[in-house]
């Protein structure tokens, strides 16, 4: 292994890198916005370890979370911000280019 | 060699999400079946009559009735799916993606009117090419978003616009033919989805971090 790619993979945004992570944000990609409950049926992780990892994401500026009511039911939605998305397709052409080589 | 996983597959289950619950196959499949008779009423109204003034009408409320159609599949989704599966809202296409999307709006229309054209006085191969293409889209649909019963309605659409060819009919029955059965499928492989649906999916709570 070359010492560029060694120091590309040492690279890799290790925020988005963590499954669970990048499992939300996949999800998050394809959507304008999305609520917890869509989140939680689609990752199927549990409800404590989708908070602490959209809160991870919320604190790195890659997800922006509001919470809101419909009626009288509460409800969390979440969307991907403009760095969030940079980061995820740049995460995906980075992991896709070390892994193709 | 390591895989990344299927993130592709990932970013389109909003969309098979959205068809999951069978709604937007029901209000379609009830939009459509409307469609085919309202389309009708033009032909049917008696020469020199008055009503003939309101013809216009018919297309506006075609116009208004697929507004209406998606106002209450929204409507529907808020009070039955969205306390069950969560809520999402897709993507709308921008960019090339947009553009690509307008383009093969065009050119679907301009491949129906060159087809109605193709025989003056009879316009007979409008409807089964419309039909046709409406298969097309299906199948398209099938294989993008993995959803099999779209597969169902394609099957549909080619029996219908085989048949229509087979009859002979002229362009507005063709096309009335057309919507109305293949509307009629898609509305019930809609209900049995929707029963389904609900059947499988109890309404939660959670929906608060």
């Amino acid at each position: 292994m070359t010492p560029d790619r060694m120091k590309e993979m040492l690279d890799v945004d290790r925020v988005i890198h963590e499954p669970a992570r990048l499992l939300i944000v996949a999800l998050l990609a394809g959507v304008e916005e999305a609520d917890f409950l869509y989140l939680l049926n689609q990752s199927g992780l549990t409800k404590g370890n989708l908070s602490s990892h959209l809160a991870k994401l919320e604190e790195s500026r890659y997800v922006q979370i509001e919470k809101t009511y419909r009626g009288k039911v509460p409800l969390t939605v979440v969307q991907l911000t403009r760095d969030g998305r940079v980061a995820y397709h740049g995460y995906r052409k980075q992991m896709n280019g070390l892994l193709s080589k | 060699m390591e895989q990344l996983p299927n993130l592709k597959g990932i970013e389109t289950r909003p969309q098979r999400h959205w068809n999951a619950d069978g709604l937007p196959e029901l209000m379609m499949g009830i939009l459509w079946a409307i469609w085919g008779v309202v389309i009708l009423v033009p032909d049917l109204l008696p020469k020199n009559s008055l009503l003939n003034t309101f013809k216009p009408a018919v297309f506006v409320l075609l116009m208004f009735g697929g507004f209406a159609s998606n106002w209450l599949t929204r409507k529907l989704k808020m009070r039955y799916s969205i306390p069950r599966t969560g809520y999402v809202k897709i993507a709308q296409p921008r960019g090339a993606a947009f553009i690509g999307a307008i383009v093969v709006g065009i050119v679907i229309t301009m491949i129906i009117v060159g087809l109605a054209s193709f025989r003056p006085g009879h316009g007979d191969l409008a409807a089964p090419g419309g039909a046709l293409l409406l298969a097309a889209g299906f199948v398209v649909g099938a294989v993008r978003y993995d959803m099999i019963h779209f597969y169902w309605l394609a099957g549909s659409a080619v029996i219908l616009g085989v048949a229509v060819s087979a009859a002979r009919l002229n362009l507005t029955e063709g096309l009335a033919a057309v919507l109305f059965g293949v509307g009629i499928v898609c509305a019930v492989i809609g209900a049995f989805r929707f029963r389904g649906f609900l059947r499988d999916n109890p309404p939660q709570t959670a929906t608060q971090l």
